[in-house]
Parts: structure tokens; C-alpha cells; sequence
């Protein structure tokens, strides 16, 4: 049974105006079908219109509305209202912790794209390419499934406390990505990627704490990614010799007809 | 009402109605010039394709007295990919 | 802070490998009196051997028990795809450790007690 009314309390922050954050608090009377995203457009047009957040799709494909929910990162728009609300009809939003905020719900995700870009997550081609495709097998594809629905969210980047406590760290956004780019046979640049990956920002500072696995809102599994790529950096020549190997008799597969 | 000037969502909210509201101006003008049904442009007044004489892009400027026309015509590689009328 | 199984492990972890240095330099310092002749080191000796030692024994066991299973625990996430287990095999650890330390500590407790 839906609750009459909750109580939703969410944490207020405009740098230029206040001192420090402080907390809101909205009564609402939500529908079954309330999402978290729709009780805050709720409060936003009918109580308090300087509440601010970022939001776009409305259908988790974006990547805008990651925020902290009852201590959990979550995209709001795929979230029901019912289940995020405790027993008393409460909830608590807060921006993504770790990052800086910029007001209210918004964090300024700069350091996260930085990373990104860091790890090269286009497609590095090999330099003599085939004619007419790069052929793939099916295995090859789906052992990338685990890194390709990422929508960059950022919920799994600010859920690691590694980069709470750190600063340089990759992050997991970006090592999934960097497995994905790793693992794709068309790739040409798999050691060079692996050496950067090695260092002392990367692969090896992840602590197995989860967080990511736990925070993903598309169920994929950054810590798992990252083992590989530990695995493989360890024998980043091998593995780049194998993928040479692979794209030659891609190019000039043998034809069974 | 947002009046602050930080990340003021209102703010954008009303720039981009505003902006809305100048596209579909543009869009019902094109619209109405256009006498013929290609792809999600639909007419029931003129429910056929004619190539002859639109295969051609429409180009609006913005004037005093609301968008002004013109049009500019389409590359068509006709050796290799002739355009053909999408059927269902 | 973001609250979650794998952020206790973490901080349970870091906390006992502190702990356990700290520990191995007082262990040295209280062993290495024996280069300086036996009542050199009986006098340190002596000196750790008040109840609140004692009981800090258990902790020390606490410690080195949970550290040991941690350890194991990640060698077999590094080397295994368990990532989806990781809730029980934290709990697991944190269970086996628990069943040590009493074990371990009721013995101590009660030596402790008679001396
Ligand atoms: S609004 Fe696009 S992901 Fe939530």
C-alpha cells in the first residue's frame, strides 16, 4: 500500500549563499508509480523551484540523475519512490558523495571525465586495416558485454573510497572502459594501454572494496574488469603478440565455403 | 522560482522554452511549403512522395516577421544510390 | 563515507595491518633486550606481562587471525571470478576469524585470570 504522504528530505548547498550544506525537507503525496526523479520534479514545481538537480532521459540511459539515496548511489529516474521510502514515509537525497558540489544535487564531475579521457577509451586501429571489415567472433563479443552498456553515470566512481582517499586514481569508470578498449580484437594498442594501466594510478590501487559492483545501476562489474586487466598487465607483451596474431588471421581469414 | 546565479535550472528552462517555441515556428513553416509526404513529414492533402520538385533541402532564416524561406538542393550520388521511396 | 560490506573489510583490514607493525616493533623491542643479558630482558618482559597485556593479547590474536583470513580472501578474489559471492565471503572470513578468536581467547583469558 502506497503511504499517504512522504517526507522527502534532501540536501540544500549554494555555495555562493550559504556557509555550509543543510537539509530540506518536502511533504508530498506520492502515486504508486512515483520514481524518485518524479518527486523531486514534484518539489521543484510545486514547492521550491531553486531546488536544483541534473536529470535528462528520464529512462536510465543518460547518465545525469546518479545521486545518493539512503546512502546508496542510484539513478533516480529508474528508482520507485516506495522503494527508497523507510517505514516512517522518509527518504534522504544527497549529491554523489566525494565529488565537489555545485549546488544542491549537482557535483561537478570534472575529475571523472579527466580520468576518462585519460585511459584513451576510443578505438586505437591497427595500422594496416582490412578492406572491408574487422571480423569478429561471437565469443570476442560477448566477452566485452560486461563493459558496454556503461551509461557514465558516475555512480561507481564516486562510491570508491579509493577515490575518496586518493587523488589520481583511474577509477572504475574508466578501467571498465579501458577493459573494454583492451579486450576488443580490433585494438592495436593493448600493451601500450596495459603499461599505463599498471602504474601506480591504476590497476593495482583498487582495493577490492566492491563499492562499484554494488553502486552500478546497469549491473556490470568494474572489480572483476580490473583483475583482468591486473592479469593481463603482467604479461602485456605476450598478450599483445597473441593480439597481432588474431588480427592477422582476421584480415586474411580462411575461407570455409 | 530559482534567482540565483549559480546552475540555475529555471533559468535554462525558460531559455530553452523560448527556443522551443522559435523551432516550432520553423518546423509548421517548412511544414506548410512543403506539399508532399516524405518520411515523418505525412500530409493527407498530398499523401504521395515528388521527387521532381522537392528533393531539396529547406533553409529558414530568421526575420522581422517570423522565418523566411529558401531552398537548397540535395547531393544525389544517381550513378550508384538512386533515391528510391521507402515502402512498408 | 559510503557504507558497505567491502568498506568495513577494507577498513578492518588497514586497521589490523597498522596495528600488527606497531605491534612487531614493541615485540622487537621487548625481544631485542637480550643481547644486553637475561635481566635486561626479564625486566621487559615483566614489564608486558600486566593484565592489560593479556587482554591485549586477544586483541593481537583478533588481529592476526582476521588479516590472515583477509588475505586469503583476496587472493581468492584475484584469482577467481567470485565477485558475485562477495558479500558471504566477507561474512564467511568474518565468521571464521570470530570462531578463532574465542577459541583462542578463552584460553588466554582464563591463564590470565589465574596469574
Ligand atoms: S535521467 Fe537519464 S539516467 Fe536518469
Amino acid at each position: 500500500m502506497a503511504p499517504v504522504s512522504a517526507t522527502i528530505r534532501v540536501q540544500r548547498f549554494n555555495p555562493d549563499t550559504d556557509d555550509k550544506p543543510y537539509y530540506d525537507n518536502f511533504d508530498l503525496t506520492p502515486e504508486r508509480d512515483t520514481t524518485v526523479l518524479d518527486a523531486l520534479h514534484m518539489i521543484k514545481a510545486e514547492q521550491d523551484g531553486s531546488l536544483t538537480f541534473r536529470r535528462s532521459c528520464r529512462h536510465a540511459i543518460c547518465g545525469s540523475c546518479a545521486m545518493n539515496v539512503n546512502g546508496h548511489n542510484i539513478l533516480v529516474c529508474k528508482t520507485p519512490l516506495q522503494d527508497v521510502l523507510n517505514k516512517n514515509g522518509r527518504v534522504t537525497i544527497r549529491p554523489l558523495p566525494y565529488l565537489p558540489v555545485i549546488k544542491d544535487l549537482v557535483v561537478d564531475r570534472s575529475s571523472f571525465w579527466e580520468q576518462y579521457l585519460r585511459v584513451k577509451p576510443w578505438l586505437i586501429p591497427p595500422e594496416d586495416i582490412p578492406e572491408k571489415e574487422f571480423r569478429v567472433s561471437p565469443e570476442e563479443v560477448t566477452a566485452l558485454n560486461n563493459a558496454e552498456t556503461c551509461i557514465m553515470c558516475g555512480a561507481c566512481y564516486s562510491a570508491c573510497q579509493v577515490i575518496g582517499l586518493t587523488k589520481g586514481y583511474i577509477g572504475p569508470h574508466a578501467l571498465l572502459k579501458a577493459f573494454l578498449r583492451v579486450k576488443d580484437p580490433r585494438d592495436a594498442a593493448s600493451a601500450e594501454r596495459l603499461a599505463d594501466l599498471a602504474g601506480s594510478d591504476g590497476v593495482y590501487r583498487c582495493h577490492t572494496i566492491f563499492n562499484c559492483i554494488d553502486a552500478c545501476p546497469k549491473d556490470l562489474n568494474p572489480t572483476q574488469a580490473i583483475e583482468t586487466l591486473r592479469k593481463l598487465a603482467q604479461k602485456r607483451l605476450a598478450y599483445e603478440r597473441s593480439r597481432v596474431q588474431r588480427q592477422r588471421s582476421l584480415q586474411n581469414p580462411i575461407v570455409v565455403d | 522560482m530559482d534567482k540565483s546565479h549559480r546552475f540555475n535550472t529555471d533559468l535554462l528552462a525558460a531559455i530553452e522554452t523560448a527556443h522551443l517555441l522559435d523551432f516550432s515556428e520553423v518546423i509548421v513553416a517548412g511544414a506548410l511549403e512543403r506539399k508532399e509526404s516524405r518520411g515523418a513529414h505525412a500530409r493527407t492533402d498530398f499523401p504521395k512522395r515528388d521527387d521532381e520538385n522537392w528533393l531539396k533541402h529547406t533553409l529558414a532564416k530568421k526575420t522581422d516577421v517570423g522565418p523566411s524561406l529558401s531552398y537548397k538542393p540535395v547531393y544525389v550520388d544517381w550513378e550508384r544510390y538512386p533515391p528510391q521511396e521507402r515502402k512498408y | 563515507m559510503y557504507k558497505s560490506t567491502g568498506f568495513i573489510s577494507f577498513v578492518l583490514r588497514r586497521f589490523t595491518g597498522v596495528a600488527l607493525v606497531l605491534y612487531l616493533f614493541t615485540h622487537m623491542w621487548v625481544i631485542g633486550s637480550v643481547n644486553s643479558g637475561p635481566e635486561a630482558f626479564d625486566a621487559r618482559l615483566n614489564l608486558v606481562q600486566t593484565p592489560f597485556f593479556k587482554l591485549a593479547e586477544i586483541a593481537l590474536l583478533a588481529a592476526v587471525v582476521y588479516h590472515a583470513f583477509d588475505g586469503i580472501r583476496l587472493i581468492i578474489v584475484h584469482y577467481f571470478d567470485v565477485t558475485e559471492y562477495r558479500k558471504s565471503l566477507f561474512y564467511a572470513i568474518f565468521a571464521i576469524s570470530a570462531i578463532l578468536v574465542i577459541a583462542g581467547g578463552i584460553p588466554i583469558l582464563l591463564f590470565a585470570l589465574e596469574g
